[in-house]
């Protein structure tokens, strides 16, 4: 047998995700988690981050990096109320460095920049209003997607209680968070147990979505296992089971590559919580966990083969899946502004650049939603694009709501499409992975590129383009018909020829480049674009049928 | 049957390791000749290399094997300790002893010891060495690097040749070591991302060309020339006579996010022959703010080019000012004499009542210096008045922060630069504002003051450290201090300041004593970091079971800071916890602390 990842050792001796956590809190000497607990600590939400700006100073102040922990929240299908808005919102600007929360493409929010003295506290009051943190991150089933679409408020409805379901039957059984966070005291004789999971858990982490086509908003094809809602008129019948999608790859390594998700057919609604437990165990028993880089779902189809893989899930569910039903996406990125539900609600999605609640240059983003959350009667729904809806507002708040949203900046009819259509991970300077600038650097960019746009007539056609400061996909750059993925400070890597649905990857245009040359490239390939399109082509299936780039058809040629 | 054969072999030592044996112990003071005595029984016992067939017949080899290779390597992602940890591998199966080191583990000073050192390094996306070097590099590229010709090294280097400056550390680290007198083994290799291969070829020729041509000994200890001419040694450094200190770094170590400026100054004492003491403190001559000599000759409408005398010294009075006399520290007799000279009656006044009461006048004179009086209290005065009203500048003593046996001629201090805003003026401190002005290359002068302030002879002896502020500073040359020696007493440390992310000073350090097993015990209390303010004497309390435990032990207590607050609450809390954990009323407690004192065991270095 290969040698396991040093992280399997870490899971079996952390006596179910404790490991020394609690004594590394009571540390009177380091702000930061012992290599080991780095690990565990991610299966109770969070990270270990340092502010990268500062590390080079605060070495020559003989200081430790500014550690400081960045927390994702669990909530499944992305819905909260308007008291558990302001009560997280609270908590970020009394125990964060950052003061604000970031909605993120897993339709929750995070904190950056919790010291660790403040963990602790930040977990209990989240408690308090019905929130956790339990597997938000880890090698484990996270936070579940699922469509916030407030229109169809029937379908949504159920579809959204499957998402919740899953969410709390996959969540790990151990004490451990409990324990170390609420205080819960161990019963005498107690032990845990993993049922699904057993003690080292999964080989890597695992995404798990629920889609209500014709929306692929939640990106099936970058989750390791997605739920397609297929429904007749309003009822739900069952979903499609997708496995095996996934963003992630490394920069070098042609062995690893993004992947679109396979499909192994049709499921009765009912039998989503044998199926997902299935899919889950397969994964636990098949994964690869000697290389961490090989250990998400979608190696282990590739390596297994669809149909074997199917066979395995089929097994362990005890039943068999039916042939998959037909459905289409056609609609991948959120539209903003108001539409009014079957019951005569109306629901407003909100732009929020990169995600960020805060009162900065685009308008007093926290302040504006604290107001509307303390007069809101319906929810708030956050989106896999990182942006905001306030759901279920009735007819005659309307007025009143829109015109909060208008005068802090949460509507702002100056922002061009090119925002909207832009995404762009955190990076620096607290992502311990990032090697160039992303969040930080994509207003820049996007002015520079709505001059392109203009120069060739093109400002009305939607372009998606997304910037990450590495490989790991955090905003799936490789969906996108335009990406630049960080390799150095102020270098990308160019990707282009992503139908800009969430269902083709794009490929490698050029390597290692810096902005003045993306910018260059980027004039001659819109210009040709701009002369040589047919009407309503997009940019990425031109630049395939031009010839500028081959199309990637699965994640195995991604590299080709 | 040694001592039989002694006087027919020749000398086990070479001429000049004899001579150096000898100034080893011409030095030494009888502890430390018995503590070596010691040493190198130990060391004979453990090394069966070091029997005496060996020593003679093949000196050189025979240090050369000892002396390991030195393969220290610096790696962001583990590729260059991938390599070194497969060099060492490939050394071990040879004769050739090798030792493997992270450069992050590798104290640069070490370099003089070294005899052969094998540098494997990757460079990061700008050119940049990994985190782990930034030390060793800029050591290499500093002031402090020292002559390294007796070294024969080789340098590996790995990266990704997509990016521009491929493989730069490797490139710098060649070149540094090129300039400071060391000698390639092999030229630079430089390997691309498929470095496999390649590496294990380059080990495997470089151990060739060990194998043929083994490293030279080890210089064993640089040539104490200065030292032994007694020509430099003539000149004794005092108070009268300062010895001129190059500034060689000039560190902040509180972070931006807050205000307190907190700074680490090291010192050279390089061919001054000056020798101190972990404990003993620094005087400092300083030279005050020109701005604020330019401000005060303004208001008193001098120029500052009136000749003057300062202790039958002719100068300028603008000279005077900067150099010779008080102007930051004011005191009554300067008020006292002053308001004669007050050239409106108001004024004149008003500043004859507040010095009538000598506690008003005490409060009057806090935060002021003398520009403040002199600004509110206008008055005509001739320059020569000035200058015999003004006390002569007195140099200011810090406590030294380092220890001569880490540090060898640097003499290092840890210093609150005091700066604030009042009475509509800047205000900065006299020998903490004219240092953190300093560039390094600049000199100051210096003398060493001995302190009472000491380590336990005993080095056995477990100690407690009590701190907040810039209070750590003797402990920092105490630490050091008891790393070089070895010595086997437990240590524990307690540090009080206001914000763990912002002003917990030499934090990385400590943490390093703590992972190398020097510093069993650390706790901290920061003030502000929490709503009920929390300081060292809370940690006392906290500890008090194994403290008692300690003292019981024969610990010596040291206490360093704020003398009118902290040492008091420092005494207090130990005479609570003595009372509580050693079952004693607070008087007897309070005696037993007496006693403490009495037998040097607890000693304060308190301002």
């Amino acid at each position: 047998m290969t040698k396991q990842s040093d992280n399997e050792r870490i899971k079996s001796e952390s006596n179910y995700l404790r490991g020394t956590i609690t004594d590394a809190l009571k540390d009177q000497v380091t702000g930061a988690f012992s290599s080991d607990d780095q690990q565990l600590i991610k299966f109770h939400g969070f990270y270990q981050q340092d502010d990268r700006d500062l590390r080079k100073e605060r070495k020559d102040q003989k200081l430790e990096p500014l550690y400081s922990a960045m927390l994702r929240v669990r909530i499944p299908g992305g819905i909260v109320t308007p008291e558990q808005w302001l009560a997280a919102n609270e908590l970020a600007l009394t125990l964060t460095e950052s003061g604000s929360l970031r909605l993120t493409t897993r339709q929750t929010f995070q904190y950056h920049g919790i010291l660790k003295r403040n963990i602790k506290p930040l977990i209990q009051m989240l408690d308090k209003v019905m929130l956790d943190s339990i597997a938000a991150c880890g090698d484990v089933n996270r936070q579940v997607l699922c469509n916030p679409n407030p229109v169809d408020s029937v379908l949504h409805k159920e579809v959204y209680h499957h998402a919740v379901q899953i969410s709390e039957h996959l969540l790990p059984s151990t004490r451990a968070y409990y324990q170390i966070w609420l205080d819960e005291p161990s019963q005498p004789g107690q032990t845990d147990e993993e049922p699904i999971y057993g003690k080292t858990y999964l080989p890597r982490k695992f995404k798990i979505a629920v889609a209500i086509p014709p929306h692929n908003d939640v990106d099936v094809h970058a989750n390791d296992l997605s739920f397609v809602a297929i429904a007749k008129e309003d009822q739900l019948l069952g979903f499609n089971v997708l496995v095996g999608g996934g963003m992630g790859s490394t920069h070098g390594d042609t062995g690893t590559y993004p992947r679109i998700a396979s499909n192994l057919g049709f499921i009765d609604k009912e039998n989503v919580i044998p199926f997902a437990t299935a899919v889950v165990k397969a994964q636990r028993d098949l994964g690869n966990r000697s290389e961490r880089r090989f250990a998400r779902l979608k190696y282990t189809v590739d390596d297994l083969g669809v149909e074997r893989f199917k066979k395995e899930v089929e097994e362990r569910a005890g039943l068999a899946f039916s042939t998959a039903k037909p459905y289409e996406f056609t609609q991948h990125t959120d539209r903003f502004g108001w539409v009014k539900g079957i019951d005569g609600r109306e629901h407003l999605t909100l732009f929020i650049p990169s995600g960020r609640i805060i009162d900065g240059k685009f308008g007093q983003l926290q302040t504006g939603l604290v107001k509307i959350a303390k007069i809101h009667q319906g929810d708030f729904r956050i989106t896999a694009s990182q942006n905001l809806i306030v759901a279920g507002v009735p007819k005659d708040q309307k007025p009143l709501i829109e015109a909060m949203a208008r005068a802090h900046g949460l509507i702002n009819d100056a922002l061009s499409i090119h925002y909207h259509n832009a995404m762009a991970c955190v990076a620096l300077p607290t992502c311990t992975l990032a090697m160039s600038e992303a969040e930080r650097y994509l207003p820049d960019f996007i002015s520079k590129f709505e001059q392109l746009m203009q120069k060739h007539g093109l400002m009305s056609q939607p372009i998606v383009l997304r910037i990450t400061g590495c490989p790991n996909g955090c905003a799936r750059p490789f969906l996108a018909e335009i990406a630049m993925v960080g390799k150095a400070l102020g270098r990308y890597n160019l990707y282009l020829g992503g139908d800009g649905k969430g269902t083709r990857l794009n490929k490698l245009f050029r390597e290692n480049i810096t902005e003045i040359k993306i910018l260059e490239d980027l004039d001659a390939l819109l210009g040709d674009y701009a002369q040589h399109r047919q009407p309503q082509e997009p940019f990425g299936d031109y630049v395939i049928r031009a010839g500028h780039i081959k199309a990637t058809r699965e994640g195995k040629d991604f590299h080709d | 049957m040694m001592s039989h054969t002694h006087e027919s072999r020749p000398h086990p030592l070479t001429t000049r390791e004899q001579e150096w044996v000898e100034q080893l112990s011409h030095h030494a003071s009888p502890f430390k000749l018995g503590w070596l005595s010691g040493f190198f029984s130990a060391k004979g016992l453990e090394s069966n290399k070091l029997t005496d067939s060996d020593a003679v017949s093949e000196p050189a080899v025979s240090q050369a094997t000892n002396h390991p290779i030195a393969i220290v390597y610096a790696s962001q992602t583990g590729n260059a300790q991938e390599v070194a940890q497969q060099a060492l591998k490939a050394h071990q199966n040879t004769s050739l002893n090798a030792e493997l080191i992270n450069v992050r583990d590798f104290k640069p000073k070490r370099l003089k010891n070294e005899t052969c050192l094998v540098f494997i390094t990757s460079t990061q996306g700008e050119g940049e060495p990994p985190d782990s070097a930034q030390n060793f590099f800029r050591f290499l590229s500093s002031k402090k690097a020292p002559d390294l010709s007796h070294l024969s090294y080789a340098v590996l280097g790995l990266g990704d040749s997509s990016y521009e400056l491929f493989c730069q550390a490797a490139i710098e680290a060649d070149q540094h070591l090129s300039e400071l007198g060391a000698s390639a083994i092999r030229p630079l290799q430089t390997l691309d991302v498929d470095y496999e291969e390649d590496a294990q070829k380059w080990t495997q020729q470089l151990i060739e060309q060990l194998k043929h041509h083994p490293p030279a000994t080890p210089g064993l200890v640089k040539n104490t020339s200065t030292d032994a001419s007694g020509q430099k040694s003539a000149l004794v450094y005092n108070k009268k006579h300062p010895f001129a200190a190059e500034l060689l770094n000039n560190q902040r170590l509180t972070s931006h996010r807050i205000d307190k400026d907190i700074r680490h100054y090291e010192l050279s004492l390089e061919n001054s022959g000056i020798h101190y003491q972990p404990g003993d403190t620094l005087g400092i001559y300083f030279e005050n703010d020109p701005q604020a000599v330019d401000d005060l000759l303004k208001k008193l409408k001098l120029k500052g080019e009136e000749v003057v005398s300062v202790a039958d010294e002719s100068t300028n009075l603008r000279q005077a000012l900067m150099e010779k006399l008080e102007l930051t520290q004011s005191y009554p007799s300067f008020v006292k004499h002053y308001l004669k000279y007050c050239s409106d009656e108001p004024s004149r006044t008003n500043l004859t009542k507040v010095a009538e009461d000598s506690k008003t006048l005490r409060a009057y004179l806090t935060d002021r210096q003398i520009y403040d009086i002199v600004a509110e209290h206008p008055c005509r005065i001739q320059a020569q008045t000035l200058v015999d009203l003004l006390r002569k500048q007195q140099p200011r003593l810090y406590s030294i922060a380092s220890a001569q046996s880490e540090v060898d001629d640097e003499v290092h201090l840890t210093i609150k630069t005091v700066a604030y805003e009042a009475f509509g003026h800047h205000h900065s401190g006299g020998a903490s504002g004219y240092l953190s002005r300093l560039k390094t290359g600049e000199t100051v002068h210096v003398f060493i003051q001995p302190n009472d302030f000491k380590l336990p002879e005993d080095p056995s002896a477990p100690i407690i450290m009590i701190g907040a502020g810039t209070g750590i500073a003797p402990f920092r040359g105490f630490l050091q201090e008891r790393e070089q020696n070895s010595a086997k007493g437990k240590n524990w440390l307690f540090f009080g300041n206001n914000w763990f992310c912002d002003d917990f000073l030499y934090q990385t350090e400590l943490q390093d004593f703590i992972n190398c097993g020097l510093l069993t015990r650390l706790n901290t209390a920061f003030s502000r970091d929490q709503e009920e303010k929390i300081y060292v004497q809370h940690r006392l309390q906290e500890e008090g079971q194994e403290l008692f435990e300690w003292l019981e032990q024969g610990a010596y207590v040291y206490v360093c800071g704020d003398a009118s607050c902290m040492a008091k609450d420092v005494h207090q809390a130990l005479i609570n916890l003595v009372s509580k954990h050693g079952h004693m009323g607070l008087q007897q407690a309070d005696t037993y602390l007496e006693e403490l004192q009495l037998a040097n065991r607890y000693q304060k270095d308190v301002y």
